[in-house]
């Protein structure tokens, strides 16, 4: 009571003393790059006397004319200003790279960056800004410790995938916790979040940061906080983009003469009597282009996509308060069109419309003088429109379809003057795959809503002892979307010629079958809610100058519960609830602020498990030691500012090791409802078989991941920054498939807790940073990850005559394949070569495979470890920024290496199933005329060749690429203009996404890997405004 | 104020203890779990169907007896089907075609085999199900039991006997995949057999509803047909497995040939018979199609043997399988007239030595027929007045397609080949008449569906199966045969020749009854009067080689050919000949009627038995592959 009353004495003196004094000063606190930086302390030197900017980074503040400022910023280095007569005072801050003060966000809290004895990354919202609208895109090569990529641009579908620090498990779930202000939310949040309203992204990589999570922790842990409200008048900001997009790379394509010579040459080098699909008369008539109705040309890519897209963006937020309440709210919105062409006459629009608005507020209130509330909500609305079949699969079509049978649509002719409907090309019978008819002649719509609403009190303690603190969160999220299809039966036409007059019109060729009214068909509903509650206390002492301790404890519960789709009716795994429970602790002690301990603890219980196997312990050691603020490093500190070693240990759970309708291991599963087996007379008595899809096992568990982590942090000069940590990790426990013999008669794997992988690696990052004069800045930034893994155990047969097969001692995702030689010169050599057992014909120019064992035949036996992981093993980034006056530049580069992809010879093989052929095979394959043994493509055929489908080295691409992943320019307008427009900040910039790419691999965008068919990541060329009033 | 903390304390503790007890226990009570399976009577009948529905189905075109042997060809496009790999030649140890060794289906007979155990094992649980129901049951299953490791054995030879279901928390050095004996299996397979035919009905009580589940006569034919595969020569003293030894050195396959093997065939079959004709059954004649319009004796007759299969439930099916037939009929239908959609895929179609199989007119083979222009079958010739129920007139066709049995007509079409049938039964002066040579309707369609060869399956095809309107396909459902009353009559005579030092009258019987039924005057006449080696039913070689002829063209398309040729050694003399077929892309008469060599195949010593896929064989080493493989 006593301290309370001081507190009050102080706060009123301090009312009185500013009273006496005579003079204002206003101005603006601006970071390096020239935005104003809200939430920085002004203060008045050698006094407890304070503001700090609003939203906009204004302050004003009572000083008197000696008065000296100190202006401070977490992140930045304090900079000291006198007042001297000045009215206005304009301050840039420089970033402090090494800060040691900075508080950072931890699991369940906060800690100064200094004490920090785990191993996080945080960047800031600035560099995650890139011209999409999905927010996972942007994360690979910008922080260190995430190994990411992305496989395709189609809108709403275009997530990259990220891991940290990899994977080290070959269980089912590998992907990290996402947590967005403390929560546990989903990808597809992350996506979602707009850079603008991030306040502090974090990766949470070794145990000491992630054992507090328990049994979800083992993947790594993505945190991310919102931005608050902050005291001060209103303030509003702006953010309007239109960007250009257009896939990175097309597919080149053979033309349509040298697809049907080759398509005739494929049947005749397998069978010389072969029927040939192609009439020299057709592929006469073609070239002369005599009639283009009979001897069509198309060219798929071109009928079906545009060149280019727009998309727009927009953001708008609002920020203020007072001493009792504080807000920040914001709206954004995007629309991101795909990519495919809309008919004229279509009424309706087919191509792919997403459309996602976002809603947030945060409020925090001041309760009494020691209790806060914070109200936080968050709305989502998706609205999707876009073709049946999903953009991904239109891109595959293209490319199952023969571009010498028909047009996609024809004119209308005379016979069909009067009819409504869009004549669609079709040939033969009509069941030719017209890409097309298929994507005009319907669409999907969707619509998907996200609320999450979330509670915080916060009690201050301290009356009942200094430095404890009670928290309470409440979290409650509904999700909600709808899927509806509408389509018409497309009807076929297909042109033909009347002998005598010599008139071409067009035939129907499915009358009976086609529509011209819109059917539809209800997809999906679903309905998700869920709900967490944490209870957290905490507790702060310095015991003396030299002791510190802290403590905290944390209890958590977790309850998701969703409907299930149509498709998924009767799924009973999938209809129970998703629960988690947990306690978990943090303690600390520090000694005179250069040594640190810590201790964490996660008790974690998962509703997957058999009863006794529910429970685990989970706990994490870690040490810190600032080298740098040793007496004995005294006379370095100029030149090392930061020297920094910490280490960390402990364990880690995961228990995400089957799918979601996959969790009960300690049941059977059967299902009662299968084909149905008909007997009687008629055929017409049916009974539902049974099958057996899962065995009980009660001693089912969570895998186990076992962490080490070794950092250093270290400044030099004030102005750059490196900071590398050594990471080891063992997991054990991982869900594996037993190996038991067909002849038991098993109907599924019989799993159990018998795997164990390890992996090891590094990840670091370099910043620099130097003011060039006082107008013009620099910054030099990279980072580093570099995560490899390998299986130490599993269940396996015994290798040891073939010890190439094991997979232990091999990265988790290593391709087994065979080791192609070359190609076969002809049958001669085939019949003196080991025999290629794969079932089916092959012959000269057909690839020949290496007899690694020697047994003179080639099988499964002699397939070997090739190339690299699928996942690469190391993702890179560096760009530099600068600026002067008012413009800006950077840009950005981000590589990935180590790593395979295979070429997918099913999907690429030309003519069959009316599959196109691909330029670059066209230029380079064997043929009999043309005998080159190392050509691209092995001897054309019109079937699937067995001996060529397999996974070998002759399809195996390297993953490795470097791009320039955005660059951007910028102007931001002279204050004295601003004045004038009574605005606080306007910057134009122009920035690009995906620019160039620079790979081994030239048949599509490398980053696309083995989906190099479909919808293709975007170039994107992006324009926009920045407002600020 | 310290209480305070307390309390705070308390609280929190408590939500810990209250919820740890239930909330994370989700699942509720009563899951369906393997015990629901055998709560009632409906849910063990729902086990019991579902190993009903593991039998293979022998009409399905992924049956590679219809299509992995000389039998039916198909277009290049097809190449990739499990039949016709094995068909070329080109089964593999690293994905075996057609394989059955492996699967974790309902379907696959190791699957079967423990689900069979596990009915046995749980079926006293039930409860509400009377004693002659379960008795019945259990019978039922016991035979299929059987049946899934005799299906095995007459692919892959010695296969492992289950017996019961191996615990799944078993160790893993504790399971291991061993192979019994062909010997031990065949035993087993009898005792098996023997235990269920005791106690299966005679007749279905409810047959509108049971037909397609087991009887007495359907267990006791099935039971010959396990006696003769093991007395066939593949298996009864096979020397080429003479030093195929599992782990302790026995031998896998019995080693020395055993006469006794082939009266124990010929009693089974007998006795099957026996039971046959006591539940009723009978060959299938010429009165028993119903037809209300007159009609020829000729056309008679060939309606009636084209319908011995495709007549749903006929008097002479001991056992059809329920799966659909529109596959195969679809496949082995020619195009009639011009369609304007594609409703037949029209490619399960038999080569030229299916064709040149059957018997001549007077029931001989067309080689040994003294007044069959042999030399000149290849040749045309303009069909007369006399051939208009089988080639229309004053057209031409092969001199091949002319003067055969009524089989070859009701069983084979070809070009310009009389079709009844398909909306035409009323006279048969009206039928459809197959024009198959290019640019013609029955021609190359697309290049994946035609015939390749020439001739059509017709036998396949029900009377009443029709294209409507040009448009689409509606079949006439069949139970297809997996036994039926002429298969086993042939199996008794080839059994019974086999015991006999010389043929008699007794083996002539069984043979003659299935000739009879098709037209044809007995064996010994027949010979006598026709043939260019009259006294070839009078020995025991001669004899065999006619029952087994007899046996092709009677049991043609239904699978039997492609295991009995294994059975009886001669798939490497057939397998290694060329596939012939009629130059079918061709328009002109001559040049369509000119013999095409479509494809050699090879078949080799190790073709005789599958291979078991070689990653089973790499994951449990104690498993023994199969020779040459």
């Amino acid at each position: 009571m006593r301290k309370l009353i001081t507190c009050l004495l102080i706060f009123m003196l301090g009312v009185i003393h500013a009273q006496a004094q005579d003079k204002m000063v206003k101005g603006t606190i601006f970071d390096e790059t020239g935005s104003p930086l809200p939430g920085a302390s002004v203060v008045v030197k050698g006094t407890s006397k304070g503001v700090s900017t609003d939203f906009d980074g204004l302050y004003s503040i009572k000083v008197k004319e000696t008065d000296i400022l100190i202006i401070s910023f977490t992140g930045y280095s304090n900079k000291e200003v006198a007042v001297k007569g000045k009215n206005t005072l304009n301050v840039t801050l420089k970033p402090d790279v090494n800060s040691l003060d900075e508080v950072v966000l931890v699991s369940f809290g906060k800690q100064k960056k200094r004490a920090m004895v785990s191993s996080m990354t945080t960047v800031k919202p600035a560099e995650l800004k890139i011209a999409s609208s999905n927010l996972t895109t942007a994360l690979a090569g910008k922080v260190s410790g995430l190994i990411a990529y992305q496989r395709g641009g189609e809108p709403g579908r275009d997530n990259a995938e990220f891991f940290v620090r990899g994977v080290t498990t070959f269980g089912y779930g590998s992907s990290p916790l996402i947590l967005i202000d403390g929560v546990e939310l989903e990808v597809s949040d992350l996506r979602r979040l707009h850079p603008d309203d991030i306040e502090a992204f974090s990766i949470m990589k070794d145990a000491a940061a992630t054992a507090l999570y328990g049994a979800r922790g083992a993947n790594g842990v993505i945190y991310v906080t919102t931005k608050e409200g902050t005291e001060g008048p209103v303030s509003v900001s702006a953010r309007i983009e239109t960007s250009f997009s257009a896939p990175t790379q097309d597919i080149e394509l053979a033309d349509p003469i040298t697809y049907m010579r080759m398509g005739n040459e494929a049947v005749r080098t397998r069978d010389p009597l072969g029927l040939l699909p192609y009439s020299l008369e057709k592929i006469d008539n073609t070239i002369a282009g005599t009639n283009p109705m009979l001897y069509p040309t198309t060219d798929w890519h071109k009928e079906l996509f545009k060149d280019y897209t727009t998309n727009k963006r927009f953001n708008f937020s609002l920020n203020g308060g007072g001493k009792t309440a504080r807000y920040y709210v914001s709206v954004a919105g995007s629309q991101d069109n795909g990519i495919l062409k809309v008919p004229q006459l279509s009424s309706f629009n087919n191509n792919i419309d997403f459309k996602s608005y976002n809603l947030r507020s945060n409020t925090n209130i001041n309760l009494t003088e020691t209790s806060k509330l914070k109200l936080s909500f968050n709305v989502n609305f998706e609205d999707y429109t876009g073709p049946r079949q999903g953009g991904s699969d239109i891109y595959k079509m293209a490319m199952r379809s023969n571009p010498v049978y028909f047009k996609p649509y024809y004119e209308k002719d005379t016979e069909n003057e009067f009819t409504n409907h869009i004549l669609f090309g079709n040939y033969g019978d009509g069941n030719y795959l017209n890409p097309y008819a298929q994507m005009v002649s319907g669409y999907k719509e969707g619509s998907n809503t996200k609320v999450i609403a979330q509670l915080e009190f916060t009690e201050n303690l301290d009356y009942l002892t200094e430095g404890l603190d009670f928290k309470l969160v409440f979290n409650a999220t509904k999700e909600s979307f709808y899927r509806v299809d509408r389509f018409y039966q497309p009807y076929y036409y297909t042109p033909r010629l009347n002998k005598e007059s010599g008139v071409v019109s067009l035939k129907a060729l499915n009358e009976e079958t086609g529509t011209e009214y819109l059917n539809f068909y209800q997809k999906d509903r679903y309905i998700a809610s869920s709900t967490y509650l944490e209870s957290n206390i905490s507790y702060n002492k310095e015991i003396d100058d030299a002791n510190e301790i802290s403590g905290q404890l944390v209890f958590t519960l977790n309850n998701r519960l969703a409907s299930l789709t149509i498709e998924e009716s009767g799924n009973l795994e999938k209809s129970l609830p998703y629960r988690n429970m947990g306690l978990a602790g943090r303690f600390t002690y520090a000694n005179s602020q250069k040594y640190f301990a810590e201790f964490n603890f996660g008790y974690n219980g998962s509703e997957r498990f058999a009863k006794k196997e529910r429970w685990g312990f989970f706990p994490s050691v870690g040490l810190g030691w600032l080298a740098s603020d040793e007496n004995f490093m005294k006379s370095t500190k100029k030149v090392i500012s930061n020297l920094k070693f910490k280490a960390s240990y402990g364990l880690v759970g995961n228990d995400q090791i089957g799918g979601p309708d996959d969790r009960f291991f300690y049941l059977s599963k059967v299902d009662l409802k299968g084909a149905k087996y008909y007997t009687g007379e008629n055929f017409d008595n049916g009974l539902r078989t049974i099958s057996i899809q899962r065995y009980a096992n009660e001693q089912i568990t969570w895998e186990t991941a076992k962490k080490l982590n070794i950092g250093m942090e270290l400044g030099l000069f004030n102005e750059l920054d490196l900071e590398v940590d050594y990471f080891s990790e063992q997991r054990s426990n991982i869900l594996a498939g037993r190996i038991l013999p067909y002849s038991m008669g098993l109907q599924t794997g019989v799993r159990a807790n018998i795997g164990e992988a390890e992996s090891h690696g590094v990840d670091g990052s370099l910043v620099y940073t130097t003011n060039l004069g006082s107008e013009a800045w620099l910054q030099v930034r990279g980072n580093y990850t570099y995560a490899k893994n390998k299986i130490t155990k599993m269940e396996e047969p015994d290798y040891s005559a073939t010890p190439w097969l094991s997979r232990i001692g091999q990265p988790i995702d290593q391709t087994w394949g065979f080791v192609a030689e070359r190609l076969f010169v002809d049958q001669n050599e085939v019949n003196n070569s080991p025999e290629q057992a794969f079932g089916g014909e092959y012959s000269g120019g057909d690839i020949k495979y290496k007899d690694i064992n020697g047994d003179g035949r080639i099988s499964a036996l002699d397939r070997v470890p090739i190339g690299n992981p699928r996942i690469p093993e190391i993702t890179y980034g560096f760009g530099v920024s600068s600026g002067y006056k008012g413009f800006d530049v950077s840009c950005f580069f981000q590589g990935n290496a180590n790593s395979s992809f295979w070429i997918n010879t099913r999907e690429t093989a030309p003519f069959i199933n009316e599959q196109q052929l691909i330029k670059a095979y066209a230029d380079d394959y064997w043929s009999e005329t043309n005998r080159n043994v190392y050509a691209m493509w092995p001897r054309l055929s019109d079937n699937y060749v067995n001996n060529n489908n397999q996974t070998s080295t002759w399809f195996m691409q390297d993953g490795a690429f470097l791009r320039m992943k955005s660059a951007e320019i910028g102007y931001t307008l002279s204050d004295k203009l601003l004045a004038k427009m009574k605005m606080e900040k306007v910057r134009f910039y122009a920035s690009g996404t995906n620019l160039f790419v620079i790979s081994k691999f030239k048949l599509w965008d490398p980053e696309l890997a083995g989906k190099g068919l479909e919808y293709p990541n975007q170039r994107v060329i992006n324009l926009g405004v920045n407002i600020s009033l | 104020m310290k209480n305070n903390i307390y309390i705070l304390l308390i609280i929190l503790l408590s939500i810990c203890t209250a919820c740890e007890k239930d909330y994370l226990n989700v699942v509720p009570d009563n899951v369906a779990t393997i015990d629901n399976a055998f709560s009632n009577r409906y849910n063990a009948q729902k086990f019991l169907f579902t190993i009903y529905s593991a039998i293979p189905a022998p009409g399905n075109t992924y049956n590679t007896a219809l299509n992995g042997g000389d039998e039916i060809w198909y277009p290049k496009s097809e190449v990739n089907r499990p039949g016709v790999k094995i068909a070329q030649g080109f089964q593999s140890v690293s994905g075996p075609s057609g394989n059955k060794w492996t699967g974790s289906h309902v379907t696959a007979p190791y699957v079967a085999i423990r689900n069979c155990n596990i009915f046995l094992k749980k079926i006293d649980e039930v409860q509400g199900l009377n004693k002659y129901e379960k008795t019945q049951w259990v019978a039922e299953v016991k035979f299929l039991k059987a049946y899934f490791h005799f299906y095995l054995l007459k692919m892959y030879g010695p296969v492992v006997i289950n017996d019961t279901a191996i615990e799944i928390t078993e160790a893993t050095s504790d399971i291991k995949s061993v192979r019994n004996t062909v010997e031990e299996t065949f035993t087993y397979v009898i005792k098996l057999m023997d235990e269920a035919i005791v106690d299966l009905p005679l007749m279905l009580q409810f047959a509108d509803e049971d037909l397609g589940r087991v009887t007495k006569p359907i267990a006791a034919s099935i039971k010959a047909r396990v006696l003769m595969t093991a007395a066939s020569p593949l298996f009864n003293g096979n020397s080429v497995y003479a030093s195929f030894l599992d782990a302790d050195g026995n031998n896998l396959f019995p080693s020395t040939y055993d006469e006794t093997k082939w009266e124990a065939a010929a009693t089974a079959a007998k006795e099957a018979i026996d039971l046959c004709h006591e539940a009723g059954l009978k060959l299938y004649q010429k009165e028993d199609y119903i037809n209300p319009f007159p009609q020829t004796d000729v056309t008679l007759l060939k309606s009636a043997l084209r319908s011995r299969i495709t007549e749903k439930w006929n008097s002479e099916l001991i056992w059809g399988h329920t799966q659909g037939t529109y596959g195969i009929q679809a496949e082995s239908m020619p195009r009639l007239y011009g369609y304007t959609t594609n409703p037949v895929s029209s490619r399960h179609c038999p080569p030229l030595r299916i064709a040149e199989m059957y018997y001549s007119k007077n029931g001989v083979p067309i080689k040994e027929d003294v007044n069959y222009d042999y030399d000149n079958r290849f040749k045309t010739r303009t069909s007369l007045e006399a051939d208009k129920y089988h080639v229309e007139k004053g057209q031409k066709t092969a001199i091949l397609n002319f003067d055969r049995e009524t089989r070859f007509y009701s069983d084979l079409a070809f070009d310009r080949g009389v079709w009844f049938g398909n909306g035409k039964d009323l006279s048969d002066d009206d039928p459809w008449f197959i024009h198959a040579r290019r640019g013609e309707f029955a021609s190359v369609f697309e290049v994946s569906q035609y015939s390749v060869t020439g001739y059509w399956p017709k036998k396949l095809v029900a009377m009443n199966t029709q294209v409507k309107t040009g448009t689409s396909l509606t079949t006439k459902a069949y139970a297809f045969p997996i036994i039926r009353l002429a298969d086993l009559y042939l199996y008794y005579a080839e059994a019974l020749n086999e015991v006999k030092g010389a043929p008699d009258a007794m083996v002539y019987e069984y043979i003659d009854l299935v000739r009879e039924r098709a037209g044809l005057e007995g064996v010994v006449n027949s010979w006598n009067a026709h043939s260019s080696n009259p006294t070839k039913p009078t020995t025991k070689e001669g004899m065999r080689k006619i029952i087994q002829q007899e046996r092709m063209i009677e049991m043609s398309f239904e699978g039997d050919r492609f295991w009995d040729l294994r059975r009886w050694k001669l798939a490497k003399n057939y397998m290694n000949k060329p596939i012939k077929g009629w130059t079918v892309l061709e328009n002109g008469v001559d040049e369509y009627y000119t013999v095409k060599t479509l494809y050699s195949p090879t078949f080799s010593e190790r073709d005789y038995l599958w291979p078991i896929p070689e990653y089973e064989i790499i994951n449990h080493p104690s498993l023994i592959q199969n020779p040459g493989w």
